[in-house]
């Protein structure tokens, strides 16, 4: 293959930098056994191979096809309408970098997405080329994502899904008000179309399955979704539950929030100010809630249009529901003891497996380390626990909040 | 004081244990460490009456031999006094002895379980291979890591089964791998990176690692916890860090 390295690594400063909006660098839950002769081979759990400054996972190759895009959405960095370098990489030099940064154990495969060109369907065409070369000219087995392009045909939306181990259509906003202003062309419903097309043939591929035994794979890893958080007045009480129901509706494996940034020439319809990254921590906090934990979009958001920054979710509801506390540890449920603040799913588990055998002291939870600094207030053990005298008291919410310098931080 | 003689490797551990445990000998009447001979060498006395070697094909045994020999993994010496005490508290105090999670000997376990388990993700992620021609004209795959624990043997088939269409080395201070196609051949460590060789694509990757960075979320630390800086080294990208930081 005759690939000029210099001409690659130009629009790939341009075409990763435009990709990195995306927040989803996720490269788990694939499953194909390297071919005969091929390279790369996935199995389950992705790998983060490096870490760039910001503190995010480098898993996959994450870079647009192309930056240039017909649409105008305003807090989009690629807009039609900005000022800013453009660049197309032919499909063979993005079958190149996959292939050869892969083989040096940099990447566990490629997430391709594009600016949309001509039209929705030629785009996801453009896409679905690059990954079918690699799947069957080249015979990679490594990841792939794949963004389906909102709009495009039902037909090419589940051919994606052949080729790809993810798919993911963007939602972009919460609701439609919000995208009539900063969206204009995108609609929630299209959206959703693309996430009900790829449900349904998962559906229908798990179906087949079961009756022959050598139905090619759909989207083993399944779908995922973002929304831009805080571009504009949007509220974290609309967005999860906008999330909670695509999670119910599509059987979405994740949502992804991303923190809008003010980028150059940014529009007057945007906020001026950046969102706090807090709050998009607290929304990935929730979402797990969400999805490990057994809490609902309107418990979290009960009295509230947003989070608060000041205590993560958990807390917060602990904080507004005391008289669900103190819990056994001994006796209470699994679904109870996930709701103590400070108790992950694998320190109840843990819990659980122990008390099987024996009942449990403090002390054993402290062997165990168990992380007790929250939990601490809200827990009865067999012994005596002292620190559960707070629970009733007064000022009980000031041992959450943070000393007024912290919260800037994160 | 036992001075047991077996060659450091999980096998022999075992056989050794198995003897010293059927004669009942205690954890402590024993010393693992064999770079310090001891004045009283002693053999090993008959097995005891009481005890049953059925044991050994038990479920609570099993459950400990494959816990052990993952373990056994770590870079401490002082493994084999704690595995060799979890054996013997099994059989003599609590078949259960695993379950109690509480417990320091189980808390050691499984906490250098999860060392483990970090290390041999660590080695998954980082190793990386440069390109080397070979004589045939073919390239071959070549690498250098350092890695927590001694894992080589074990990491290998992971490697093996992502790229295994190529001939790779993966080199260490402990051992050696070489990928000819059809097996992998272990050979003797070495002591610092063989191969004078540079890669093309290394200098793509720096190209996509600083594109990808998004100087509007800064947060060194967050990187620090995943990417600590031993393993830099052998990272080409980790030379533009501090570079990226200042941006």
């Amino acid at each position: 293959m005759a690939i000029s390295l210099n001409g690659i690594k130009n629009k790939l400063s341009i075409l990763a930098d435009a990709a990195k909006y995306d927040a989803s660098c996720s490269s788990s839950g694939g499953s194909r056994k390297r071919a005969e002769g091929g390279l790369g081979n996935s199995e389950g759990m992705g790998i983060c191979h490096s870490y760039t400054p910001d503190g995010r996972c480098v898993s996959l190759l994450k870079i647009l096809l192309t930056n240039f895009c017909i649409y105008d959405c305003k807090f989009c960095v690629n807009r039609s309408s900005n000022d800013i370098k453009r660049a197309r990489f032919k499909p063979e030099e993005v079958v190149a970098l996959t292939m050869e940064l892969y083989r040096r154990n940099y990447i566990e495969g490629l997430f391709l997405s594009s600016g949309v060109i001509q039209n929705s369907d030629y785009t996801m065409e453009q896409l679905i080329k690059v990954a079918k070369d690699l799947r069957e000219v080249h015979k990679f087995n490594g990841y792939i994502h794949l963004k389906i392009v909102v709009g495009a045909s039902r037909e090419l939306i589940q051919k994606a899904g052949l080729w790809a181990d993810r798919v993911s259509a963007n939602i972009e906003m919460s609701s439609q008000e919000e995208l009539d202003i900063l969206a204009p062309g995108k609609t929630i419903s299209q959206a959703q179309n693309a996430m009900s097309d790829v449900a349904e043939k998962t559906l229908e591929y798990k179906e087949d399955k079961k009756k022959f035994k050598s139905t090619p794979k759909f989207a083993p890893a399944g779908q995922s979704t973002q929304m831009v958080v805080g571009a504009i007045e949007n509220s974290d009480k609309s967005i999860l539950t906008r999330a909670e129901n695509l999670y119910d509706s599509f059987s979405l494996r994740r949502v992804f929030y991303s923190a809008y940034t003010p980028i150059e020439n940014s529009y007057g319809d945007l906020l001026a100010t950046k969102t706090p990254l807090l709050r998009e921590h607290r929304l990935y906090q929730a979402d797990w809630l969400l999805r490990f934990y057994g809490f609902k979009a309107d418990e979290l958001t009960k009295d509230t249009q947003n989070l608060s920054l000041e205590v993560d979710p958990k807390v917060s509801w602990a904080l507004d529901n005391r008289s669900f506390f103190p819990l056994d540890i001994n006796r209470a449920s699994r679904e109870q003891l996930l709701r103590v603040p400070g108790l992950g799913v694998r320190s109840v588990d843990k819990i659980i497996k122990l008390r099987r055998i024996q009942r449990l002291w403090m002390q054993d939870l402290i062997r165990m380390k168990i992380p007790l600094n929250k939990a601490k207030y809200f827990i009865t053990v067999h012994d005596t626990n002292p620190d559960l005298s707070f629970l009733d008291t007064q000022n009980f919410d000031k041992l959450f909040k943070p000393k007024e310098e912290q919260l800037v931080l994160i | 004081m036992y001075c047991p003689k077996f060659d450091q490797t999980f096998k022999s551990w075992l056989e050794v244990s198995k003897d010293y445990l059927a004669a009942g000998i205690k954890p402590e009447e024993i010393n693992w460490n064999t770079d310090i001979p001891s004045l009283f060498e002693l053999e090993v006395p008959p097995k005891r009456s009481e005890f049953k070697p059925l044991f050994f094909s038990s479920e609570f045994f099993l459950r400990f031999e494959k816990e052990a020999r993952y373990v056994s993994m770590i870079r401490d010496h002082s493994k084999w006094g704690v595995l060799y005490r979890i054996l013997y508290r099994l059989y003599f105090e609590n078949k259960n002895l695993l379950k109690k999670v509480s417990d320091p000997d189980i808390v050691w376990l499984y906490r250098q379980r999860k060392s483990l388990g970090r290390d041999i993700h660590k080695m998954h992620a980082f190793v990386r291979f440069r390109e080397m021609q070979c004589a045939e004209g073919e390239s071959m795959y070549v690498s250098w890591f350092e890695p927590e624990h001694i894992i080589l043997k074990h990491t290998a088939d992971f490697f093996v089964r992502r790229f295994g269409d190529k001939r790779w080395i993966i080199t260490t201070p402990d051992a050696s791998a070489y990928w000819d196609l059809k097996k992998v051949h272990f050979s003797d460590g070495v002591e610092r990176d063989p191969f004078e060789t540079s890669d093309a694509w290394d200098d793509i990757w720096k190209t996509y690692y600083s594109s990808i960075y998004n100087k509007s979320r800064k947060n060194s630390k967050a990187m620090m916890n995943e990417m600590p800086k031993k393993f830099w080294k052998n990272l080409p990208e980790a030379d533009l860090i501090s570079e990226l930081l200042k941006s």
